[in-house]
């Protein structure tokens, strides 16, 4: 691999004593190394770079976004050089409050602590999660404390006593990278976190490895939370960085094809609400000319052309405090029914102890499909036992929009906006 | 104390002669924007760095770089330690001897009547790995360097337990770019 000018100087390149591959070492201060692409830890001050321990294949735990070790990002108008992540899983308490009721649950949490150093040799930690990134800077505070047992807390005399949000455990499962001391896989540290005005503030400490009863070292920390959009800034140039932006890129472009068929979907949608196609049937009936055995026969339909159809019954005339019920049947050519619909239709009213009341069904209808051109009739039959005589108009309009394909195609097209639209902003 | 900055060797200076003390302890150099000669300035306080000093410890090393100031000859010393740093700005000698097994980290330690109220942050066993340049004391590298580094009021303490003497310091973290190094 040939390094480029961006690279920070003074760079130690060897070969990992297990797969083979290249590692570099940016800090001369590192002790250890943890190959990024087998796992091996070795020793990264002496000639022979020993194999010390194995941790888990970097494969478990990939990055969570287009952060990677060796990139070169620009913060603070310097230079810094990404040399190690840390993985950590914590499980803790976290604050929560709701309706006046306040209480701590219990939760998980990965993280990744990125180490950045720059030419002087300074560094410090870029934070990343699920949610976003902080920029982790050490603090000396006034009042420094670890977990108060009333749970609030503060580090400086301009804070309130703010609630701990979040409290509990950590542990290291993953590192890759340079390291002043030895890679300890399961490293316990516990914590106690609040927040004053968007700031988280921390503090840190690790129990003795013999004297369990023991705390060994105590920090305090300050984690500032920094947009993705300054990170990405900060990372612009990494190779990594371009082929996200074009990705991204490209995800923002089918995010606005998708927007645009969301709206046409729409659109038709609302056309196809109102749109009751072209009338080719109309009949107004007598119901009592329904009673007989042989019922209602429309002369033939002719249909030129194949499509979807629908059969509307409508009850315009309905003699009150009564009913009947309505066979409908479409037959093709050879008079053999290949659809149907059935419906009680009614009109009752009266007066209860609430007032007055109706009831009534006085209309229905039936989309179907015709797969071919050609006759077609219609044929209704009504109950026997309803004597009244009601007014049924019978209509078949041709060339309809179905209203449902767009509601689906609308929802189909919109949930693919919306993950791509996630996708353009490194979201899923 | 005189530490060669080619070889290594520790000399004490008495009178007119130089006495050689303890092995020679080369100091690997690790990178840092000190260096023995480089001048700068903290606040008001033109300084020069006359000399180092390197602590080793369970989890690796430290350097502690020794400033003299030219306006009235005062002394800094600056910690370095994994690219941070901490300006300690005042000493004082512990008049007593104090039971460091005792302390634990996580209490509040009294010092003196001046530094109390210290929150213990963390300590360890420490020696003296070497020295190069001007020190103000003598120095034998392996020697004894225990330290307890506390907070208080805002201020770093650091408690170095030295075979002679006990000595307290207080300062304050402090940005690379606040010291302006210059050649």
């Amino acid at each position: 691999m040939i390094k480029t000018q961006s690279e920070l100087a003074s760079v130690k390149q060897f070969n990992c004593q297990n797969c083979g591959n290249g590692l570099y070492v940016h800090n001369p201060r590192a002790q250890y190394i943890c190959c990024q692409y087998c796992g091996s830890v070795l020793d990264a001050a002496s000639e022979t770079h020993q194999i010390l321990q194995k941790l888990d294949k970097p494969t478990k735990h990939k990055p969570m976004s287009f952060i990677e070790l060796g990139q070169i990002a620009n913060f603070y108008g310097r230079n810094y050089q990404v040399i190690s992540r840390s993985r950590w899983r914590s499980k803790y308490n976290e604050y929560w409050s709701e309706e006046g009721e306040s209480g701590y649950s219990r939760e998980v949490w990965i993280y990744d602590e990125w180490l950045l150093i720059d030419e002087r040799k300074t560094y410090f930690y870029l934070i990343e999660d699920k949610e976003g990134y902080y920029i982790s800077d050490e603090i000396i505070p006034q009042h420094p404390t670890l977990l108060p047992n009333n749970l609030r807390m503060k580090f400086f005399d301009d804070q309130p006593n703010s609630i701990v949000r979040e409290y509990g455990d950590s542990e290291l499962i993953y590192f890759e990278g340079e390291s002043n001391y030895r890679i300890a896989k399961n490293e316990q540290k516990k914590f106690a976190m609040f927040k004053h005005r968007g700031i988280n503030y921390e503090s840190e400490w690790r129990m003795h490895p013999e004297h369990k009863d023991q705390i060994k070292e105590i920090e305090f920390f300050k984690e500032t939370p920094i947009s993705r959009r300054k990170v990405l800034e900060a990372f612009q140039g990494n190779q990594a960085i371009e082929d996200l932006y074009k990705r991204e890129g490209q995800w923002r472009f089918v995010a606005i094809m998708g927007s645009i068929a969301s709206f046409l979907a729409l659109f038709f949608m609302f056309v196809s609400i109102g749109e009751d196609g072209e009338q080719i049937f109309y009949q107004s009936l007598d119901t009592q000319q329904l009673a007989e055995e042989t019922g209602f026969e429309s002369q033939p339909i002719e249909i030129t052309e194949p499509g979807i159809f629908k059969l509307e019954l409508n009850a315009s005339q309905i003699t009150p405090q009564s009913e009947f019920f309505i066979f409908a049947y479409i037959l093709d050519k050879d008079k053999q029914a290949i659809n149907q619909i059935q419906e009680t239709f009614y009109y009752y009213s009266g007066t209860d102890s609430d007032g007055s009341w109706t009831e009534s069904r006085t209309n229905t209808d039936k989309i179907f499909k015709l797969k071919e051109p050609g006759t077609y009739y219609l044929q209704l039959y009504k109950n026997r036992e309803s004597v009244f005589s009601n007014t049924l108009e019978v209509k078949v309009n041709q060339g309809i929009i179905l209203t449902r394909y767009f509601v689906l195609l609308f929802i189909a097209f919109l949930i693919f906006t919306i993950y791509a639209f996630g996708k353009s902003r490194g979201g899923f | 104390m005189l530490g060669c900055t080619y070889c290594g060797q520790t000399s004490f200076v008495d009178a007119d002669s130089l006495d050689a003390v303890g092995e020679k302890a080369p100091l690997i150099d690790y990178g840092s924007s000190f260096e023995i000669g480089k001048m700068g300035k903290w606040k008001d306080k033109e300084f020069m760095v006359l000399g180092r000093l390197r602590y080793s410890y369970e989890d690796g090393f430290w350097d502690e770089w020794y400033l003299n100031c030219f306006d009235d000859g005062s002394e800094l010393w600056v910690q370095e330690d994994d690219g941070s740093f901490v300006i300690f700005y005042y000493e004082e000698e512990l008049s007593y001897r104090m039971d460091y097994d005792a302390v634990r980290v996580g209490s509040k330690v009294k010092f003196n009547e001046k530094i109390h109220s210290v929150f213990i942050t963390s300590k360890s066993k420490a020696s003296i790995q070497g020295g190069e340049g001007e020190l103000p004391f003598r120095v034998i590298p392996g020697s004894q360097a225990d330290f307890i580094d506390g907070v208080m009021e805002g201020k770093v303490v650091s408690a170095e337990f030295l075979p002679s003497d006990n000595i307290i310091y207080v300062g304050q973290p402090v940005d690379l770019d606040e010291l302006k190094l210059r050649n």
